[in-house]
């Protein structure tokens, strides 16, 4: 409703269209009022944070639930009050789903057996898709005797069968532990090229999002807050809540000093004028809200050319966190907490690491700095998992 | 831990049921198999020495026919209780939950009453000149002299309706712990409601289905009752034959060799055989017409105790004469002093043996514990007639006059095992890391015991306790072996009232006993809500 629009996703031939849906659970809306239009062949992720309604969505695409408004089409088709069984479309599941009483071959038979395809052309589909998954020496096995990420595999090869117009995937790698999830998400990556077909993928970590998406609608509260790139929502993210939701922010909130759109001013309490831009051109005297990333925010013990670095404040470092890659600096400026990183790759050749409670300066461009609109329709209320 | 500590508290757990159930079970059943090899005395007792002759006798005296018909009553009505108890635990199982147990309570609730009086509450029903046969005449669809009763439909039908829960039960807690995104996969891919439960629904709870199956057909195997009150003199079956050469021609081999030859045919399908496995759509009716089915005939009986005429079949107008007439039979409340004496005895007995088994079983797994399990297990596929008539030898054998004592021992027997499962159950369920947690704060293994693992097992122990009390008060064919003259239970009493007429007060007498048990189980529902 609010997110796609302007940003030009009807610029892409939609191919899976969703148009103005809900649902409601009782008096709750857990979709409320989301359009979306998703091209062919396109990996596309729903983001958010559990309960936002993307699984819902999922759902309502699948045909485990019906919308109570709006209209679902998949090329061309309204498919909205198909049952599940006579879509195109096919979904792995988030626990896997996978019958416990078939073997792994058999599983991935399942769909083509009902569909009364004959005997040998299901053997040789279900050969290219062992292949295609490499389980072939796993065929026999049943789902308790693998491993998660070979259930997965299963998961995905018994989904993809049937040729589906489009693959769902519900939180695939939740039950993964780490390693094995970065090792699944190049899997699926290579498997989204090979077959070529259009992947709705469901997820709540913005890492897989990021890494695999061709575009990422995120959304919160049954809306979708914006649809874009990867690289568009970590940038220019519309709302405070994608700021927080896809890495992580600093906010500043103020008032509009100057109004100029590349010396713009922006008046914070507590903390004094903040140089910044204006490219929304947002009027004098107007509420916005400046969120700059942590590894835009340079760390020093000197002051820093304020010809350089337009924004400088003096702190005091609270916090050192180490994680090997980075370090994280949690610095009090005023009467606020400021997260900063340091990417570290030299850590060792430094003679001074900056440790705890020492005085330094922080300090970032004014271009660094991404302005939302602090009033109007797209204003949101602060979310939870602000700057850590 | 001490090696030879946990070997002292594995005898100390283990011996109480196990010698308990060797001493009531195990040998008692060993005697009946063998005195099918001696002959019989003309006198009524056991003669000397050792013979073939009563096996051979197995071939004549109609006992194929009897045989035959024992087997395919039982297998109809297993078939029957599996078709109506999958769409039915199907549909409680998808029901929202605070309907589900609702569901459940209803099903189970009128399986708390005499079963004697269920299946006299068919009899009433079916009445030659009840409203059932009038309806049917009415339809044009039986003739004014078609006989309802005292044929093998009306035996499968009482059987069925006694049955029932044992089938919808499993069936139920197989389909609760079914995955219901299985369901969500099969229809993703492309399955029809229909296929999607067929083919993986019903393969999903083929333990539950199987359980089933052999928690009905065993039993059938070995009822008595049913084709007792509602068969008839042609529909006689193995259960009735062997009481009838206890009780009527006193020839104890002849009854010893059928029930050797029943207890064979309750083995082998435990061996492997795997019950049909039937479905049916539509579970929200399925659930509705099983309750209509469980209901209308209590409903019958209820509305008679309230009928003026003594014939069940014509309303002659309200009365409260037969609740008069009640109240005066103290013989009644004798008998039900009886019967609550015994239950809660047996129950406290049999929950202490049980609860000190279960913990064995699960503590240990030795051969000793392999050995009590089989112990345990078996007297529940045991049919009761031949537990019945096996502890009637030991007490005879023994020289133990009959009497409240002799049934005592005779229903912790059967009870033990049932509490032993219970909690067995709700031991595999628990999560021990809390007893490892009071230990690592300090509790000695005996408070660790009292102080975490009592409370997390005490549902467990109680639901144990509540079934044995049941199961003792309801029990009327082994209590029929073992009691004395003077010691007459209410099944016992009911029976007697049911066979020499006095319809009118049975009605009475069971409308009160719905009402109570009815009470009982609102009661304590209620007080765990609030626990809850």
């Amino acid at each position: 409703m609010s997110g796609d629009r302007s940003f030009g996703a009807d610029a892409l031939a939609g191919f899976l269209e969703i148009e103005g849906v809900v649902k409601r659970f009782g008096t709750l809306a857990a979709v409320d009022g989301v359009s979306l239009s998703i091209a062919r062949g396109e990996f596309y992720s729903l983001l958010g944070p559990s309960g936002c309604g993307k699984t819902t969505l999922l759902r309502m695409i699948a045909g485990f639930e019906r919308p109570d408004a709006g209209r679902i089409r998949l090329d061309g088709e309204d498919i909205t009050d198909l049952p599940p069984n006579k879509r195109r479309v096919n979904t792995v599941f988030q626990h896997y789903a996978l019958f416990p009483h078939l073997t792994v071959r058999d599983n991935i038979a399942f769909g083509p057996r009902l569909a009364g395809r004959p005997g040998g052309e299901i053997a040789r589909e279900v050969e290219r898709l062992l292949t295609l998954i490499r389980m072939e020496a796993h065929a026999g096995k049943r789902p308790e005797q693998l491993s998660g990420g070979q259930k997965q595999r299963v998961a995905v090869a018994r989904a993809l069968i049937n040729r589906p117009q489009v693959l769902l995937l519900d939180e695939p790698l939740a039950a993964l532990d780490l390693k094995l999830r970065q090792h699944m998400l190049t899997e699926l990556d290579a498997i989204h090229d090979e077959v070529g077909i259009t992947f709705l993928y469901v997820t709540h970590d913005q890492e897989e999002a990021m890494s695999l998406s061709d575009r990422i609608a995120v959304m919160n509260r049954g809306r979708v807050e914006q649809v874009g790139a990867p690289a568009d929502i970590y940038e220019t993210p519309r709302s405070r809540f994608v700021a927080a939701f896809i890495g992580d922010a600093n906010f500043f909130e103020g008032t509009l000093a100057h109004g100029e759109r590349n010396a713009c001013v922006l008046d914070v309490a507590g903390l004094g004028p903040v140089r910044c831009l204006n490219d929304k051109e947002l009027p004098l005297g107007r509420r916005a809200c400046l969120s700059v990333r942590p590894e835009k925010i340079r760390v020093s013990r000197e002051r820093p050319d304020p010809a350089l670095w337009h924004n400088a404040f003096p702190g005091r470092v609270r916090d050192v966190i180490y994680l090997g890659f980075q370090t994280r600096y949690h610095v009090v400026v005023g009467d606020r907490l400021l997260s900063a990183c340091r990417l570290h790759s030299r850590f060792r050749q430094e003679e001074r690491p900056i440790r705890w409670e020492e005085d330094v300066w922080v300090a970032w461009h004014a271009d660094d700095g991404y302005m939302m609109d602090g009033e109007g329709p797209s204003a949101l209320p602060a979310a939870e998992g602000e700057a850590r | 831990m001490d090696a030879r500590r946990t070997w002292a508290d594995e005898w100390l757990a283990t011996l109480p049921s196990m010698a308990w159930l060797t001493v009531f079970f195990a040998v008692p059943l060993l005697v009946v198999f063998a005195i099918a090899f001696r002959p019989a005395d003309p006198s009524g007792g056991v003669a000397e020495g050792w013979t073939l002759d009563t096996l051979r006798a197995l071939d004549g005296a109609g006992y194929a026919a009897i045989a035959w018909r024992t087997l395919w009553i039982s297998a109809v009505t297993a078939a029957l209780c599996l078709l109506a108890a999958v769409p039915v635990g199907y549909g409680i199982a998808r029901a929202e939950r605070r309907w589900r147990h609702v569901l459940l309570l209803l099903v189970i609730v009128p399986f708390w009453t005499s079963s004697l009086v269920r299946i006299f509450a068919w009899k009433v029903v079916l009445h030659p000149d009840g409203w059932v046969k009038e309806l049917l005449v009415a339809c044009g669809l039986a003739q004014p002299d078609t006989l309802l009763l005292y044929n093998a439909g009306a035996v499968i039908l009482a059987q069925v309706y006694t049955f029932l829960p044992f089938a919808i039960l499993p069936i139920y807690a197989a389909a609760e712990k079914f995955d219901r995104s299985l369901i969500d996969a099969a229809r993703d891919l492309g399955a029809t409601r229909w296929q999607a439960f067929a083919r993986v629904f019903v393969p999903g709870i083929r333990r539950g289905l199987l359980a089933a199956a052999l928690l009905v057909f065993i039993p059938a195997l070995g009822s008595y009752v049913a084709p007792d009150l509602v068969g008839g003199p042609g529909n006689e079956l193995i259960g009735n034959k062997i009481a009838q050469r206890v009780f009527v021609d006193r020839n104890l081999p002849h009854a010893a060799a059928l029930s050797a030859c029943l207890t064979l045919a309750a083995l082998a399908p435990l061996l492997g055989a795997r019950g049909a496995m039937k479905r049916s759509r539509l579970p929200f009716y399925t659930i509705l017409a099983a309750l209509v089915f469980f209901y209308l005939p209590i409903a019958v009986l209820v509305a008679n105790s309230f009928n003026a005429s003594r014939y069940g079949g014509t309303w002659t107008g309200f009365s409260l004469k037969w609740y008069a007439q009640l109240a005066r039979e103290t013989v009644i409340l004798r008998a039900l002093a009886n019967s609550l004496l015994i239950a809660v005895g047996a129950a406290v007995a049999a929950t202490v043996l049980g609860t000190a088994a279960a913990l064995a079983l699960h503590r240990w797994s030795s051969r000793l514990q392999r050995a009590h399990y089989a112990l345990i297990y078996t007297p529940l596929v045991v049919p009761e007639v031949l537990m019945g008539m096996s502890l009637l030898l030991l007490f005879v054998a023994l020289g133990v006059s009959l009497s409240l004592w002799t049934i005592f021992l005779a229903h912790v027997t059967f009870c033990v095992s049932y509490v032993a499962l219970v909690v067995l159950a709700r031991l595999q369920d628990l999560d021990f890391t809390v007893i490892e947690a009071a230990r690592d704060l300090g509790a000695t293994r005996w408070q660790a015991a009292r102080l975490a693992l009592l409370p997390m097992l005490w549902p467990g122990i109680v639901a144990g306790g509540l079934l044995a009390f049941t199961l003792s008060i309801d029990d009327f064919v082994i209590t029929f072996f073992v009691a004395g003259a003077g010691s007459t239970t209410l099944p016992i009493h009911i029976y007697s009232m049911i066979k020499h007429g006095s319809p009118p007060l049975i009605n009475a007498l069971s409308t009160l006993l719905l009402a109570v048990t009815f009470i009982l189980v609102w009661v304590s529902r209620s007080l765990m809500e609030k626990h809850e």
